[in-house]
């Protein structure tokens, strides 16, 4: 039961806290409004054209690349949580063969130019 | 610590793979020879390891690998006959692949890969298993369907392939699904404890049912049986001719394998449901086959669907459901291992050279290369069924196991398709013989291509002359779990 309690708190406490900062930022701002504020927020950079633009093919294989080593690392954490309870070098062959196979798939990338912005 | 030793051949393989990457990007004059080298090195070696990594008693039963794999006769024939198949594949495919400049370190890699993937459906024990395995062999294939980098053809191919394929993954999966949902457990073996020990009642009593449909439409798709095997004709077509060779007999080989494994032995007490059904779509795909194939005016179409009609005929024999009808399909696969791989291959020969692929290019060639239309000939009476030819034999044993299980109408049905595919065989051959080359200049066949026909043709005439010594192989091959 006292789980719950502990949630509630956080969730007071989580909703608090926002709520809190726009409201003191509301006291003690000015206010001046400008449609340059207005304006869709691209890194400080002003937005040109249309926002549906033709992606170059190349971000799908920077994306594919990407997860590849996403997903090495997803598999790496739990595999470096419970290194001590494995048989240790066993347990780093393993590792170590799983990182090679990703490693050849780099290399092979980086070969074919596959990283190189044009 | 796992016994990794009953999967070393497809160790090799990813190892030779994984080498075949990395010659695809060395600066290197001579790439395609040396790809060629290594993927005929980690077939072989695959081969080499497969006798050690099945153990000294061939015809036991054992799952190693915490359940995932098993090794048993079954199994073993089929990862020899799927690694047979590749390295005729090779042999036969490598003139084509220099000649149309596809890339040969990419292209050997996938093709190990995907042979691998195979080997995994072939052997696997466990759901899990049999669907990486799957993906692997299938993700691999939709690439090589697509080499012809530049050819539209190839390209619709490879993504006909693609949707197709993954809508019948699709399905497989939800019937895996509804199939775990039922027993909770993935391991096949338990899978089929489960089926038969559970009562089945009231609603509850349709879902092995439902399961066992889209489990069957899913490996159907994939092993290109009637009704969905509209694909293949426009695949079988438009990819390289090397892929349509691989994926005729490897990549049909294991989703035949799977149908056993999964069907045959997982959903075993349902075999009073899915023997009829498999007996149905058995007649049905060889009818369709063979019918669609008369019109045929293109060889490598004319080929897919001959090839759909043999996935009919290896049906059959699964679906009769007795052991001498499984032995009757060892023995057919593995003879049409050897006559579909040699009739592609001849066809290679005569592409790989830059001639086309119609019935037409393929008059009178007997003049300009009697060997190659020797050959040729002998393939096309070996999947027609003529006497002294594996085709023969196989499709006899089938036949008798048909009958003797009691599915006369089976066996007429194999009969007269038999003769319905006697039409558009012999048209192949007349063809060859009767009637005048368009051109003069012989079509030459040495080297690998000359080896991997050579292979084939006499693999081809020792089933057809030798039965007996194989038939002992697949006798100890066969297991019988069937009830």
């Amino acid at each position: 039961m006292s789980l719950y309690v502990d949630l509630a708190v956080f969730l007071a406490a989580g909703l608090a806290f926002p709520l809190a900062a726009v409201l003191v930022s509301k006291l003690f701002r000015r206010d001046y409004p400008d449609p340059v504020k207005e304006i869709a927020y691209e890194s400080g950079v002003l937005p040109i054209g249309d926002a549906r633009v033709r992606y170059h093919i190349h971000y799908y294989i920077f994306a594919l690349i990407f997860l590849v080593f996403d997903v090495e690392s997803l598999f790496l954490f739990p595999w470096a949580v419970v290194f001590r309870d494995l048989a240790p070098v066993l347990a780093l062959v393993e590792a170590i063969v799983f990182i090679a196979l990703l490693v050849v798939g780099l290399v092979y990338a980086w070969k074919r130019r596959v990283l190189t912005w044009i | 610590m796992y016994n990794l030793t009953p999967i070393l051949p497809e160790m090799a393989l990813s190892l030779a793979g994984l080498a075949l990457l990395l010659v695809a990007v060395a600066p290197s004059a001579r790439r395609a020879g040396v790809a060629e080298g290594v993927a005929l090195a980690g077939l072989i070696a695959a081969l080499l390891l497969l006798p050690l990594a099945q153990g000294p008693t061939a015809g036991r039963t054992g799952e190693v690998l915490g359940g995932m794999v098993a090794v048993d006769g079954f199994g073993g024939f089929f990862r020899a006959v799927l690694l047979l198949g590749a390295l005729v594949v090779v042999l036969t495919g490598a003139r084509y692949v220099r000649a149309r400049g596809i890339a040969a370190g990419e292209f050997y890699a996938l093709l190990l890969f995907a042979t691998a993937g195979a080997d995994f459906m072939a052997i696997a024990a466990d759901l899990l298993a049999f669907y990486v395995g799957l993906e692997t062999l299938s993700l691999a294939s939709y690439a090589l369907a697509g080499f012809l980098v530049g050819e539209r053809w190839s390209l619709e191919a490879s993504l006909k392939y693609f949707l197709n394929g993954a809508t019948a993954s699709a399905l497989l999966l939800f019937g895996l699904s509804l199939a775990f949902g039922l027993v909770g457990t993935t391991s096949l073996a338990g899978m089929a404890a489960g089926l038969a020990s559970a009562p089945w009642g009231g609603a509850a009593g349709a879902l092995p049912a439902v399961a066992l449909v889209f489990i069957l439409a899913g490996l159907a798709f994939k092993a290109s049986v009637a009704p969905f095997h509209l694909w293949t004709p426009d695949v079988y077509q438009g990819a390289p001719t090397p892929v349509t060779s691989f994926l005729s007999i490897v990549s049909k080989g294991a989703a035949l394998a799977a149908i056993v494994r999964v069907v045959a032995v997982g959903l075993a007490p349902l075999h009073v449901e899915w023997q009829p059904v498999l007996a149905v779509l058995a007649a049905f795909t060889m009818t369709a086959g063979n019918v669609a194939a008369l019109w045929q005016k293109d060889v490598k179409r004319l080929l897919a669907y001959s090839s759909v009609a043999q996935a009919g005929y290896i049906l059959a024999g699964i679906a009769v459901g007795t052991s001498l009808g499984l032995e009757a399909v060892l023995f057919y696969v593995l003879a049409y291992l050897f006559m579909n791989l040699g009739a592609f291959g001849v066809v290679m020969a005569l592409s790989g050279e830059g001639e086309g692929e119609t019935l037409e290019d393929l008059a009178g060639l007997a003049r300009r290369a009697p060997v190659l239309a020797g050959l040729l000939a002998l393939f096309a009476f070996s999947l027609l069924g003529i006497p002294w030819t594996g085709g023969f034999v196989g499709k006899l044993l089938i036949f008798e196991a048909a009958l003797e299980a009691g599915w006369a109408w089976l066996a007429v049905f194999i009969a007269v398709n038999t003769g319905i595919s006697a039409y558009y065989y012999f048209l192949l051959i007349r063809q060859m013989y009767l009637r005048s080359a368009p051109r003069a200049e012989a079509v030459r066949a040495g080297g690998m291509l000359g080896a991997g026909l050579a292979l084939a043709a006499l693999g081809v005439l020792a089933l057809g002359i030798l039965p007996q010594t194989v038939i002992d192989w697949s006798g100890l091959a066969a297991f019988a779990p069937l009830p």
